[in-house]
C-alpha cells in the first residue's frame, strides 16, 4: 500500500478548501486524467509565490524560508513504496514536518491530493484509517507520555480501535517486546520513572502497538547520547527488516546514507533531490548551499577527488572509503602518485593511505 | 486544531501609539475606560466612539484585526446585553409570555451597555495590541515601585506575569503537537465527555503539564546560572523614558474627558 503524492502544496494561511465529501468520493484514485487536470488548475498559486519571493530583493533570512512565504510545501510528488526506508532531509524551516504530517491526514493539502492505497485522505474516514496504518513517531515522542502506567500508555493506540481486552493486551506485550523492553518488569511502572531512552521505547511502543505498516519518524534520535543513538537505529532497522517501510526525517547524513533506500530532499518546501544515497550525495556542493551536508566519509572522499586522488563518484562509507584508498596507495606504491604531478596531493595520498595501511585486507 | 484567537494579541509597528512610554499607555488607557464610564448618554457614547476610533486609526491597526482581537469577549457582550433585557423593566411593554417581560428601558440600557462593553473591550485591547507583553510588566512593576515599601513584592509579580505571557504561545504550539501525536494514536476528541471522552482529555492535559514542569525546571536553573536575584539594583538594558508623545495623549485624553462630560449636560 503506497502513499502517494500528488501536486501536494500546502500554505498555513491559506486552508484547504472544503471540497470534500460527495464530490472528493466521486474522483476515482490513481492517474485519472481529469483529476489531475483540475489539481493543475490549482498548484499555481504556490509557483508564484516563489517567483514573487526571488524577485522581490528583500534581505533573505540565512535559513528556512524567505520573509512573505506563504507556501509550506509546494507541488511535491512522490510515492513512498513499500517496504523502503525512506530518509527525508532538509534544513529547518524547510517543510519536513509539515510533509510527514500530510501522511496520514493530520493536515490536509491545500491543493493535490495525497493517496493512501489509492484513496484520497482528504476524507475523514479515509484518515482515520489511515492512522491506524500509518504510525507517526514526532520528535521528542517521550513527551507525550500520559497514561500512570506503561501498560495503560501503550495500551491507548489500540484500546482506541476499538479492540478486545485480550486483543489489547496480546499487542501491547508483543510491542514492548519489539523495543525491548521486558514485559512483566515494566507494565506497571509509571512512564515518569523511566529513563529517556526507555520513555522513548515506550512512546515508540505506543505507536507499535497499532501495528501500522509504515513507521513515520520525525528525528527518533535527537537528544539521545551516543549508545541510545545506536541502539535505537538498529531497532529501526530491525523493524525494518521485519517488513515495515520507514520514512525516517534526520539531519544526521550519515544515518541517512547508512540506513535508506532512497532520500528525499526539501528546500524552502519544494522537493530539491529524491533518490538513492548515491545519487543525492553526490551532489554535495549543492547540499551544502542549502545548509546541508554529506556524510563524513563522502566529504572526505569528495574533498579528495577534488584534490586530484583517483576515486570514483561513488558514495563511500567509512570501511568502504578506507579500501578504496588502500588499493589505490597499494597501485601507487613504486611509482610516484601519477595521478595529479601536484606535491601537495600526493601528501594527502600518502596520509590518506598510509592512515589505513594497518587495516589487513 | 484551530488557530486560538489571542486577546488583543500584539500588533508590532511604529506608530505615535507604539511608540508611547508603556507606562504612560496602562495609565492612560484606565484614563480612557474611566472616560468611557462618565459617558451617560448615547451622544455620550458617540464621542467615546469616535475618540476609540481615532486611536484605532492613529495606531494604524486594521479595522478586521482590531473587531477580531476582542471577538474571543464576545460572549460577555451578549450576556450582559441579554441579562439587561430581560431584567431591567419600565415603558412600553414589547413582549411577555410567562414571566418574561421585555421592555422599552430594558432594550435601551441593553443597547447602552453593549456599546459601553464594546468600547472598554477594544480600548483595552488597543493596550496590548500596540504594546509588548514585556513592555506591559516593565510598566506595570514601575507603577507598582510604591507599594514595594509596605510589601507588595512589585518586582516578582511583574517578572510572575512576564514569564506566564511568554509562555502562553509555547504552551499552545506544544499542545497542538501532543494534539497531534494523541490523534495518530487514534484519539476522537469529538467523542462525548463521558465514554472515554476524559481519557482523551487527560492524554492531552497530563503531557502539557509535565511540559509546563519541565519548562519551569529549565527556566529557573537558566535565571540561577546568570545570577538572576530579583529586584534591587537591577538595572535595565531600555530604560523607559516619557517623550512629548506622552504628554500630547494627556492633552487630547483631557479633551476627551471635557468633551463627554459636557455631553452629559445635553438635554435629551
Amino acid at each position: 500500500m503506497p502513499i502517494a503524492f500528488e501536486q501536494v502544496s500546502y500554505s498555513y494561511s491559506a486552508p484547504a478548501k472544503k471540497k470534500r465529501g460527495k464530490k472528493a468520493a466521486e474522483i476515482p484514485a490513481v492517474g485519472d486524467a481529469p483529476a489531475l487536470g483540475q489539481t493543475d488548475a490549482d498548484i499555481a498559486p504556490c509557483a508564484a509565490d516563489a517567483t514573487n519571493a526571488a524577485a522581490s530583493n528583500a534581505p533573505r533570512p540565512l535559513w528556512g524560508n524567505p520573509e512573505g512565504k506563504t507556501w509550506a510545501l509546494c507541488n511535491i510528488t512522490f510515492t513512498l513504496e513499500d517496504g523502503e526506508f525512506l530518509g527525508i532531509a532538509g534544513h529547518t524551516g524547510s517543510g519536513k514536518s509539515t510533509l510527514i504530517q500530510h501522511m496520514n491526514g493530520l493536515i490536509h493539502p491545500t491543493s493535490g491530493r495525497v493517496l493512501v492505497d489509492g484513496v484520497d485522505i482528504a476524507d475523514k474516514k479515509a484518515a482515520a484509517a489511515a492512522r491506524s496504518n500509518v504510525g507517526v513517531v514526532f520528535q521528542y515522542p517521550e513527551h507525550q507520555l500520559f497514561a500512570a502506567t506503561v501498560y495503560d500508555d501503550v495500551a491507548f493506540g489500540p484500546r482506541n480501535m476499538g479492540l478486545g481486552s485480550d486483543e489489547v493486551d496480546a499487542r501491547v506485550r508483543e510491542s514492548l517486546a519489539q523495543v525491548s523492553l521486558d514485559f512483566d518488569d515494566i507494565r506497571d511502572k509509571s512512564p515518569f520513572e523511566l529513563s529517556g531512552g526507555q520513555q522513548r521505547r515506550v512512546a515508540f511502543a505506543g505507536v507499535l502497538a497499532m501495528r501500522p505498516t509504515k513507521l513515520i519518524l520525525d528525528e527518533p534520535v535527537a537528544g539521545l547520547d551516543p549508545a541510545a543513538r545506536n541502539d535505537f537505529l538498529k531497532l529501526i532497522s530491525e523493524l525494518h527488516e521485519g517488513g515495515l517501510t520507514v520514512v525516517m526525517v534526520s539531519h544526521t547524513m550519515d544515518d541517512l546514507a547508512r540506513y535508506c533506500d532512497r532520500i528525499l530532499v526539501l528546500k524552502e518546501g519544494s522537493l530539491f533531490a529524491l533518490g538513492t544515497p548515491e545519487e543525492v550525495f553526490s551532489r554535495a556542493s549543492e547540499l551544502r548551499e542549502i545548509g546541508l551536508g554529506v556524510p563524513y566519509a563522502q566529504k572526505l572522499a569528495n574533498d579528495l577527488k577534488d584534490a586530484g586522488i583517483g576515486l570514483n563518484g561513488r558514495l563511500y562509507d567509512t570501511a568502504s572509503l578506507a579500501d578504496a584508498l588502500a588499493a589505490l596507495y597499494r597501485g601507487a606504491e613504486g611509482k610516484p602518485v601519477s595521478l595529479d604531478g601536484e606535491g601537495e596531493t600526493r601528501t594527502a595520498a600518502r596520509t590518506g593511505g598510509g592512515k589505513e595501511e594497518p587495516c589487513p585486507k | 486544531m484551530p488557530e486560538i484567537a489571542m486577546f488583543g494579541k500584539y500588533w508590532p509597528g511604529t506608530s505615535p501609539v507604539h511608540r508611547m512610554d508603556p507606562r504612560a499607555k496602562l495609565l492612560l488607557s484606565l484614563v480612557v475606560m474611566a472616560n468611557i464610564f462618565v459617558a451617560q448618554s448615547f451622544i455620550g457614547l458617540a464621542v467615546c466612539a469616535a475618540f476609540t476610533a481615532g486611536f484605532f486609526l492613529l495606531a494604524k491597526i486594521p479595522l478586521g484585526k482590531a473587531v477580531r482581537s476582542i471577538a474571543p469577549l464576545a460572549f460577555i457582550l451578549v450576556i450582559t446585553a441579554l441579562l439587561n433585557v430581560f431584567f431591567v423593566q419600565g415603558g412600553t411593554v414589547y413582549f411577555q409570555w410567562w414571566f418574561i417581560q421585555i421592555s422599552e428601558a430594558g432594550l435601551v440600557q441593553a443597547a447602552f451597555i453593549a456599546v459601553r462593553l464594546f468600547l472598554l473591550l477594544s480600548s483595552m485591547s488597543l493596550l496590548t495590541l500596540t504594546t509588548a507583553t514585556l513592555d506591559i510588566t516593565d510598566a506595570f512593576e514601575y507603577l507598582l515601585k510604591p507599594f514595594a515599601r509596605i510589601g507588595v513584592p512589585a518586582h516578582e509579580l511583574s517578572m510572575i506575569m512576564g514569564i506566564a505571557l511568554r509562555f502562553l504561545p509555547q504552551f499552545t504550539t506544544e499542545l497542538q503537537t501532543i494534539y497531534r501525536a494523541q490523534i495518530s494514536r487514534g484519539a476522537t476528541f469529538a467523542a462525548s465527555p463521558f465514554r472515554g471522552g476524559l481519557r482523551m482529555l487527560t492524554s492531552l492535559m497530563i503531557p502539557l503539564f509535565t511540559s509546563a514542569f519541565r519548562h519551569a525546571e529549565t527556566l529557573s536553573l537558566a535565571m540561577d546560572a546568570r545570577c538572576y536575584h530579583g529586584g534591587p539594583g537591577r538595572t535595565r538594558l531600555k530604560p523607559l523614558h516619557y517623550s512629548a508623545l506622552d504628554r500630547n495623549a494627556v492633552i487630547v485624553l483631557a479633551a476627551m474627558f471635557a468633551v463627554v462630560f459636557s455631553t452629559n449636560f445635553i438635554p435629551l
